[in-house]
């Protein structure tokens, strides 16, 4: 019975996610990961759960309407999505900053001087636009869906919001950050109802996942 | 504008239902309703559109965001309802001279917020609810709780649970760790939408003793042990008060029988900020929102009337019942017999008889519909024809008037057959064979 449908980032953070998740007894040990990441659903017959691996910008989606009962992805992606979600856990991996950056030739190193109707590309038009207008500063925002860095070399942006982690990315560019808008690492969110009909088992996890970081 | 685009659609997020879907959903209504008025609660009809002001007054400003807002003529801002609770305080408090507290009232009404719609979130829904005016002691807590357990059960659901917390543990807490107005703001903020990594960033950031607490409010759910757990966690009285309200309820609901369907949460925070007590919510595994919400609002009849006036009440949500229950899969309708009266058509005098014929059966209760056998495609069609070719559901038994004589009788069920003269006093006759 104590079998939970977990919702799992496809990419980059998987690998590092699987293995908080393998400590925490969750998956069990002798799962291989290229083997997992090449289906969409598998269940872990050792522990009982079901996995699905999605686009981490649609974990949030499947958590939200019970198709799983957790998930895990971004603090940028819950943000993003902006709907209601329990958020209960930071697994302190995947980190990276979501940031205002403009390209170096236009010599601008604040906020404040940005241009009023500057056009912001970006993949994360709900949080760049709260932010613009909590900043007071009108911005016309282009939504693209990868490769944002690309859209000031063709001038299809004059700036971007974007996520960094290095900032290699951003140098090789020649974009400079001015603005941190706020920090992500992977979160677990829970479906309302599911923190409720499986408290038992989800506060199991967690309770685990807090040991292991020591807080 | 595109205005011809609309003209076969429901406005956004709003839903029209055929009579399949309409039909179940007025039936739950009706037994709810009835289970409501077993316990002397009486219908109340409030209007669809409020003043801006008056619901402002009772809600705070926390709603405005997502209500539908309009201008009339004399330029009054007016709403359409979001809830029920303080249009029906403002309602009895403008009345308070005509009434006898307490007062028990019910309601099924559509109310109307302007959310993104989504799957089970419609921005006009139809809430069934309560209201207990007058009384403040634990047993109205109980009463209102075990009333919209008792109903869910009654209209059909089996698995489903209560949480119940306690606006008044948390507010101890608050006073007793000396929490600003902006802090308390924050940390309920972060407790409504479990935030929980939010929650502890903040607290890490905060100079506070004792606020390892607040750390601890989330985990405090689960069956009454939890409340032994809070006692010692919480050093004021008010905290302390509210352990011993959610004690006594439990000792009702338990003397109720209705254990199995209550769980204590004492980090429940509902939204409306005029809850001053127990609060509650429920909900069923496979449905991603709540079935019901409620709670005890002491100080809202005080802020249009100036008397104060405890009360309690909760709404439930009629459409997302009839979810739940499709989801476990329970039939819903017990539909009412149901009889086909077919005509054939001459010169009218057999659609006369039919006329006369459809009073009688319906004067017994049976639902009887007349259908001219120019609408049937053949004499005789087999049984399961019958309800897509009349369209009225279900169809029990099949009443033929061919002639002025003679009438043909067939149970769709089992196939028998007979037959009537319609001759002397033939609507007696019909009862007398049968």
């Amino acid at each position: 019975m104590g079998e939970l449908v977990i919702a799992l980032p496809k990419g980059r953070m998987m690998e590092s996610v699987v293995n908080i998740l393998k400590e925490a007894g969750f998956i069990s040990r002798d799962l291989n990961i290229e083997e997992m990441s090449r289906k969409l659903v598998f269940k872990d017959e050792e522990t009982g759960n079901s996995f699905l691996l999605a686009k981490p910008k649609d974990v949030p989606v499947y958590v939200e309407h019970g198709a799983a009962d957790i998930g895990i992805t971004g603090k940028d992606v819950i943000l993003e999505h902006g709907k209601r979600l329990y958020e209960l856990a930071d697994l302190e991996v995947g980190a990276c900053k979501l940031v205002v950056a403009v390209p170096e030739e236009k010599g601008i190193s604040r906020l404040e001087e940005i241009p009023e109707y500057s056009r912001v590309a970006t993949s994360y038009p709900n949080i760049t636009r709260d932010f613009f207008q909590q900043q007071g500063i009108q911005v016309e925002i282009i939504q693209l869906y990868g490769s944002v860095e690309l859209a000031p070399l063709v001038d299809l942006a004059d700036l971007i919001v974007d996520i960094t982690s290095t900032g290699t990315t951003l140098r090789k560019n020649r974009l400079i950050p001015i603005a941190t808008i706020t920090e992500s690492s992977s979160r677990l969110i829970v479906n309302s109802v599911s923190y409720k009909t499986r408290f038992e088992e989800i506060n199991g996890l967690l309770a685990r996942l807090r040991e292991r970081s020591g807080n | 504008m595109n205005n011809k685009s609309n003209i076969l659609k429901s406005p956004t997020g709003m839903k029209a239902y055929l009579p399949r879907i309409a039909l179940e959903l007025k039936e739950l209504e009706q037994m709810i309703m009835d289970n409501f008025s077993l316990w002397g609660y009486q219908p109340v009809l409030t209007p669809t559109v409020e003043y801006l002001e008056a619901l402002k007054l009772g809600m705070g400003d926390a709603l405005e965001k997502g209500l539908y807002k309009f201008i009339d003529y004399e330029g009054n801002i007016l709403v359409l309802r979001p809830e029920m609770t303080a249009p029906i305080a403002r309602c009895i408090a403008a009345s308070l001279n005509e009434i006898r507290l307490p007062l028990r009232v019910s309601y099924c009404a559509s109310v109307f917020r302007y959310e993104e719609p989504q799957a089970g979130k419609n921005r006009e829904f139809y809430q069934l609810g309560i209201e207990l005016l007058g009384a403040g002691d634990a047993a109205a807590d109980a009463e209102a709780i075990i009333l919209a357990i008792e109903s869910l059960k009654k209209a059909g659901l089996e698995d489903f649970n209560l949480d119940i917390g306690h606006v008044g543990y948390l507010n101890g807490l608050i006073a007793e760790l000396g929490l600003t107005e902006e802090m308390e703001y924050a940390i309920k903020a972060y407790l409504n939408k479990r935030d929980l990594v939010g929650l502890n960033n903040y607290l890490a950031g905060l100079e506070l003793e004792g606020k390892e607490i607040l750390e601890e409010l989330p985990l405090l759910r689960g069956p009454v042990e939890v409340l032994e757990k809070a006692r010692r966690l919480a050093d004021n009285r008010l905290s302390h008060a509210a352990l011993d309200n959610l004690q006594q309820i439990y000792n009702y609901v338990a003397d109720y029988g209705f254990l199995d369907y209550i769980t204590f949460d004492l980090g429940l925070i509902r939204g409306f900020d005029y809850y001053t007590g127990v609060v509650f919510e429920g909900f069923t595994g496979g449905l991603g929102y709540n079935l019901c919400g409620g709670g005890r609002y002491d100080h809202l009849l005080e802020r249009y009337c100036s008397v104060e006036i405890p009360a309690i009440g909760f709404a439930l949500g009629l459409e997302r019942i009839r979810l739940a229950l499709k989801n476990q899969k329970k039939s819903m309708r017990q539909e009412k017999e149901k009889k086909l009266l077919i005509y054939n058509e001459d010169d009218g005098k057999l659609a006369r008889l039919a006329f006369r014929l459809a009073r009688v059966l319906r004067e017994k209760g049976i639902v009887t519909v007349m259908v001219p056998r120019s609408q049937i495609e053949e004499e005789y069609p087999p049984a399961d024809r019958w309800e897509e070719m009349a369209s009225t559901g279900r169809v029990d038994e099949v009443y033929y008037i061919k002639d002025g004589e003679t009438l043909l009788i067939k149970e769709l069920l089992t196939g028998q057959e007979k037959s009537i003269q319609l001759v002397g006093s033939w609507e007696e006759k019909i009862w007398e064979n049968w």
